[in-house]
């Protein structure tokens, strides 16, 4: 409880207060415009918190990280662009909600659950730390292989109609992944030559590329049709609160609990981030659904479970960071080179000599998922209001912004070309039905399967058994296979169904 | 050709498996330029070609499942792909093309005033007004903010071009 009070003591004061406000307004701003991200504001901002103490900068980063990670919410919910790649999942359900009208709803559904997210991983974070770094540090190239085997079988819920488009589509990810300098042998692949693509392409322009460009391209494509709408009538007046009931959110409480589980647990594993626990979630979720063909119509439920597992994945990244000083994925990457830009060294050491820095980082995501609650819920009918925008006026200022990010990645003009390449993809992608999901998570998978297996044989000297004898790796693997047969069982269910009616 | 393969190769499935098959031939031909490492057990190539293989036998199966679940009644609607319009679409990418082009020799605030205005009007649908001189003015404060925004507080040095 000192500890507590050293960390109040170090973040409740007017200063660190404004800068939080001004961390979530500013991390809101930066999820929500697709192309800029958590990372890039962190990496912006990091020079700025040189001047100010350790305690304020910090402040600053955990608030930037938090609104980065909620804002993402809302241009997926409201324009089917997903903010960052933590948010890439919301698409799935929150624009089918919008085109229903309920922009309102979903929007405020992603709101609290983001807040609860956040609140539930940094209890996990402030009480279980130390047990669950220690676990995590048992993860070795065997554990991660498996567990991105097990990521990749979620392929399944991911799909729609045909498993072998899911598959697909999953692999032209980690083919595309396979491009640029090979991370065990240093050799360049398929880079043809070309300077630029021997350092492979980022996860943001390809993830603009395949829903903003092919968003803007689909909207082109239906612009002339006589009956489109260049507007989604939207009904704000009579809605009250954050726009859904209270039995709506009872109903979606274990689910939220569930997907929090899932976005802590994956947060924890350095490597791997809010990216990924998003779409794990989302599968997850809808494959223990009563209802999974309702999933991508149009339900909270998808919402839930993007929403509360990406904001979880906060406070389960900061597990390794604060506890083992390692980063778990590259927003946490840039913590902790704020954290020693100061002089502070974070592991175990850290919660003895700098107890105000510790208990001022909980604090601090405490306050910054309440303050985050209140200004989207402040700003959730101005948010919508950006409906009433024309789709043609709206999709070019998205895009100039989109192309802003992706320069801003490595401040070159390839990766503003990869979103042109990605967009003509995405495009393709949805005409021929082929899922763009599974193509983003085998594009993030990919690379950490590839280095793991690869990593994982040269510690066995060319030995597959450690592979399956590590219990870790064994639950993963088993729980693959577990998901790879009863998603063959659904399509042959589905088949035999359709054939019977 | 007949009637039911003329169809099985419009379908969609089929148009998906052949590019599949197509990009894994594709792609295992560029592996074979990645060099051989001797050092450790499995080399760069390992992975690229596993990848490709699985995709190869996946585009089999679809053209195969194509093939079996061929129904000439269905598939003639089926093969229809939607008829929208290709032209704005050949002509947003275009534009998107010539923007990106442009940018490091006119700027970022003229290339992306420009693309704002001519976007604009090839996403409003049919019978809308167009007010150029708005569009104009909506893109010209966009571009020279978002510039600013990020030039100076963010230094992100976005392309100058002509103006700087």
């Amino acid at each position: 409880m000192d500890n507590f009070i050293i960390g109040a003591q170090a973040v409740l004061n007017l200063p660190s207060i404004l800068l939080i406000v001004i961390g979530i307004i500013t991390g809101i701003i930066f999820g929500a415009i697709p192309g800029l991200s958590a990372t890039m504001a962190i990496a912006l901002f990091l020079p700025i918190t040189y001047g100010l103490s350790p305690t304020q900068g910090i402040v600053l980063l955990i608030a930037l990280y938090v609104g980065g990670i909620s804002g993402g919410l809302i241009s997926a919910i409201l324009t089917h662009i997903p903010g960052t790649p933590s948010s890439v999942a919301t698409c799935f359900d929150g624009w089918p909600l919008t085109q229903k009208g309920q922009a309102t709803k979903a929007l405020g559904v992603g709101i609290v659950f983001s807040f609860i997210g956040t609140l539930f991983s940094t209890i996990i974070l402030i009480f279980l730390s130390p047990i669950l770094a220690r676990f995590a540090i048992k993860f070795g190239a065997y554990e991660y292989f498996a567990l991105g085997i097990f990521s990749l079988s979620m392929i399944g819920s991911l799909s729609g109609k045909s498993l072998a488009k899911g598959i697909s589509s999953a692999l032209f990810g980690c083919m595309f992944a396979t491009v640029g300098i090979d991370m065990i042998g240093a050799v360049p692949r398929f880079s043809f030559g070309v300077q630029s693509m021997k350092m492979g392409f980022n996860i943001l322009p390809v993830m603009i590329g395949m829903f903003a460009v092919a968003e803007i391209l689909k909207a082109a494509e239906e612009s002339r049709h006589p009956l489109q709408s260049e507007t989604i009538k939207i009904n704000i007046k009579g809605i009250k609160g954050f726009g859904f009931s209270w039995a709506e959110f009872r109903s979606q409480w274990s689910n939220g609990l569930y997907s929090s589980l899932i976005g802590t647990g994956i947060g924890i594993l350095p490597g791997i981030g809010g990216g990924i626990a998003n779409i794990i979630a989302y599968s997850a979720v809808k494959n223990k659904s009563k209802y999974p063909e309702k999933f991508g119509s149009g339900i909270i439920d998808g919402v839930v479970a993007t929403e509360t597992s990406n904001n979880a994945a906060i406070g389960g990244a900061l597990v390794p960071l604060l506890c083992l000083g390692i980063p778990g994925d590259t927003v946490t990457a840039m913590l902790l080179g704020g954290l020693t830009l100061h002089g502070i060294s974070p592991g175990p050491l850290m919660f003895t000599q700098n107890v105000d820095i510790v208990y001022g980082i909980f604090i601090a995501l405490l306050i910054s998922a309440v303050l985050m609650l209140l200004i989207e819920f402040y700003g959730l009918r101005a948010f919508v209001a950006l409906l009433k925008l024309p789709k043609s006026t709206l999709l070019p200022g998205i895009f100039i912004f989109c192309v802003i990010g992706a320069f801003g990645v490595n401040n070159q003009m390839f990766d503003v070309w990869t979103v042109l390449l990605f967009g003509g993809i995405g495009y393709f992608f949805n005409k021929i039905k082929m899922p763009t999901a599974p193509f983003i998570l085998g594009f993030i998978i990919g690379p950490i399967i590839e280095v793991n297996l690869r990593r994982g044989l040269m510690f066995s000297q060319g030995s597959f058994a450690p592979f399956i004898t590590s219990p870790i790796a064994t639950v993963f693997l088993s729980a693959s296979l577990l998901s790879l047969v009863l998603s063959g069982i659904k399509n042959i269910r589905r088949k035999m169904d359709k054939k019977s009616i | 050709m007949d009637y039911k393969i003329m169809h099985r190769f419009k379908s969609i499935d089929g148009i998906c498996g052949i590019f599949c098959i197509m990009f894994s031939i594709f792609y295992l031909l560029a592996s074979t330029n990645i060099h051989k490492s001797t050092v450790v057990t499995l080399g760069a190539e390992f992975m690229p070609r596993i990848y490709g293989i699985v995709l190869f036998i996946l585009s089999c199966v679809q053209i195969i499942n194509c093939s079996r679940n061929i129904q000439v009644q269905n598939t003639a609607t089926e093969a229809r792909l939607e008829k929208n319009d290709k032209r704005n679409v050949f002509l947003t990418f275009l534009l998107t093309f010539c923007y990106l082009g442009i940018m490091q020799i006119v700027g970022f605030i003229i290339a992306s005033t420009l693309y704002f205005v001519v976007q604009a009007s090839l996403l409003s649908s049919i019978g809308s007004k167009r007010r150029y001189g708005l569009l104009l003015l909506v893109g010209a404060l966009l571009s020279i903010g978002s510039y600013y925004a990020f030039h100076t507080v963010f230094h992100i040095s976005l392309p100058s071009g002509l103006l700087f």
